[in-house]
C-alpha cells in the first residue's frame, strides 16, 4: 500500500508549481531595441522583421545567460556554453539548442509565457 | 585540565588550536546569524541584504562577520577532519561517532552553501539555478530530493532559508551534545577565539557580486565542481562530490587500508584543487 502513495506525493508537488508569468512588451519598447534584449527570464532577438524569443535559461544547467557583444554570442557565464543569436548551439557542456518561448506578436506588441 | 578525550594516539598531538577556532567561529556564526534573520526576509532576499548592509545599525559588520565565520568555521573543520585522519585519531572513536563527525562537515558545508544561495545576487541565484539542475539529473530520487531541499523555482527560497537556519541549530547542538564540552569550550582561556575573529570583518569587505558578465564565479569551495561541469555530466559530478563522504567513513570501517584510502584522499584532493587551479587559469 505504501508504494502506492508513491504516485500521489510526487503529483502533489506539482500543486506548488507556480503559475506562467506573462510578459507583454508593447510596439514602443518593441521598436526601441536594436538587435538583442535580455530580459530577466528571456532573451529577445530581432532579425529584420523576424523575432525569436527563448528562455534566458541555460540547457545545461540553468544559468542565466548573457549576450557578448563582441563575438555576437550567447554566452553561459558559468560553463561557458555558446549559442547563436537564432539560439543554435555552438560548443560548450550544453550540447542543445536554447529553448524557444511561444509568443504572438500582433499590432498591439508581443506577448509571451513562461511557464 | 582534565579533556574528557585522549588527545594524544600514536601518530601525535592533535591540533586543538584547529578544532577550537572551528567551534567559535560556528557560535559566531550562528549568532550573528540570529541577529541577521531579523531583518531577513526570503520572498525579498536581496532587498533584505541591501537593507541590512545600509540601514540596519552595524548590519555591515554583522553580516561580513557571519560570512567571515562561517569561512573560518568550514575551512578549520575541514583541516580539522584531515589532522585526525593523519594522526588516526578516529581509531579512538566509535563508527556512530566518525560518523557524525564527518556528517558534520557535509551539514556545515550545505549550510555555507545555501549561505551563497540566500544573498541571492548573481552568484547565489546561478548557484542556486545549478544545484537544483544538478540534483535532478539524479535517477530515480532527483525530483523528490529537489523538492524538500531546494524547490527554488517553484517556491523561492523558502526551502533553503528553512534548512539554513534548521541545519545550523542542529549541527551546534549535535557538536555541543556529542563532542565538545561546554564547560571547556566556554572556559576564560579559550576566549582569545573569540576576541581574535571579532575584529577581522572590520578591514575586510566581503561584496555582492549583482552582476558578473561573461564570466561568473560561484561559491570558492565549488569552484572546482564548477570547472568539472564543463567537461563531465551533471549526475558523474554530482556523485564525485559525494564520494569524499564514502571516503571519509572508510577509515573507520577499513582501519587496516589506512594507507590505501590515504592515497585516495590525496588523489581526490589534488584532482580537485587541480581543476579549481584550472577555473583561474583559463
Amino acid at each position: 500500500m505504501g508504494f502506492l502513495s508513491v504516485p500521489f506525493f510526487k503529483n502533489l508537488s506539482f500543486l506548488s508549481k507556480p503559475a506562467p508569468k506573462k510578459i507583454f512588451l508593447s510596439k514602443d519598447e518593441l521598436s526601441k531595441i536594436k538587435e538583442i534584449h535580455l530580459g530577466e527570464d528571456f532573451i529577445l532577438v530581432k532579425k529584420g522583421q523576424r523575432y525569436f524569443v527563448f528562455s534566458r535559461r541555460c540547457p545545461h544547467l540553468g544559468c542565466n545567460l548573457n549576450y557578448d557583444p563582441e563575438k555576437e554570442w550567447i554566452v553561459c557565464p558559468c560553463h561557458k556554453s555558446k549559442f547563436t543569436l537564432t539560439g543554435e548551439y555552438i560548443e560548450g557542456p550544453a550540447k542543445r539548442d536554447l529553448k524557444p518561448l511561444p509568443f504572438e506578436l500582433n499590432e498591439r506588441g508581443l506577448s509571451l509565457e513562461i511557464s | 585540565m582534565k579533556e574528557g578525550f585522549p588527545l594524544r594516539s600514536p601518530e601525535g598531538f592533535i591540533i586543538l588550536p584547529l578544532a577550537w577556532l572551528s567551534a567559535s567561529s560556528l557560535v559566531i556564526s550562528v549568532f550573528s546569524g540570529i541577529f541577521l534573520s531579523f531583518h531577513y526576509f526570503y520572498y525579498q532576499p536581496l532587498e533584505s541584504l541591501l537593507k541590512i548592509i545600509t540601514f540596519v545599525p552595524s548590519g555591515k559588520y554583522l553580516r561580513s562577520l557571519h560570512y567571515f565565520s562561517s569561512q573560518v568555521a568550514l575551512i578549520t573543520l575541514f583541516l580539522h577532519l584531515l589532522d585526525s585522519i593523519y594522526k588516526k585519531f578516529y581509531l579512538l572513536k566509535g563508527k556512530i561517532s566518525w560518523f557524525f563527525l564527518v556528517f558534520s562537515f557535509f551539514i556545515l558545508l550545505f549550510i555555507t552553501f545555501t549561505g551563497y544561495i540566500l544573498r541571492a545576487d548573481e552568484t547565489g541565484v546561478l548557484a542556486g539555478n545549478i544545484v537544483e539542475n544538478m540534483i535532478l539529473t539524479l535517477p530515480i530520487l532527483g525530483n523528490s530530493l529537489n523538492k524538500v531541499f531546494f524547490a527554488i523555482n517553484e517556491a523561492g527560497l523558502i526551502k533553503v532559508y528553512h534548512w539554513h537556519l534548521f541545519l545550523s541549530f542542529f549541527l551546534i547542538a549535535g557538536i555541543f551534545l556529542f563532542h565538545i564540552r561546554i564547560k571547556i569550550f566556554f572556559s576564560w582561556n579559550r576566549t582569545m577565539y573569540f576576541w581574535t575573529l571579532l575584529p577581522i570583518p572590520f578591514f575586510f569587505e566581503f561584496s555582492l557580486k549583482p552582476f558578473q558578465g561573461l564570466s561568473a564565479r560561484g561559491p570558492w569551495f565549488f569552484v572546482g565542481a564548477q570547472e568539472m561541469l564543463k567537461f563531465f555530466h551533471p549526475l558523474w559530478v554530482f556523485l564525485w562530490l559525494l564520494s569524499i563522504f564514502v571516503i571519509f567513513l572508510s577509515f573507520v570501517f577499513f582501519p587496516k587500508r589506512h594507507k590505501v584510502l590515504s592515497g585516495f584522499l590525496i588523489l581526490y584532493l589534488f584532482i580537485y584543487f587541480g581543476f579549481t587551479f584550472f577555473f583561474f587559469l583559463f
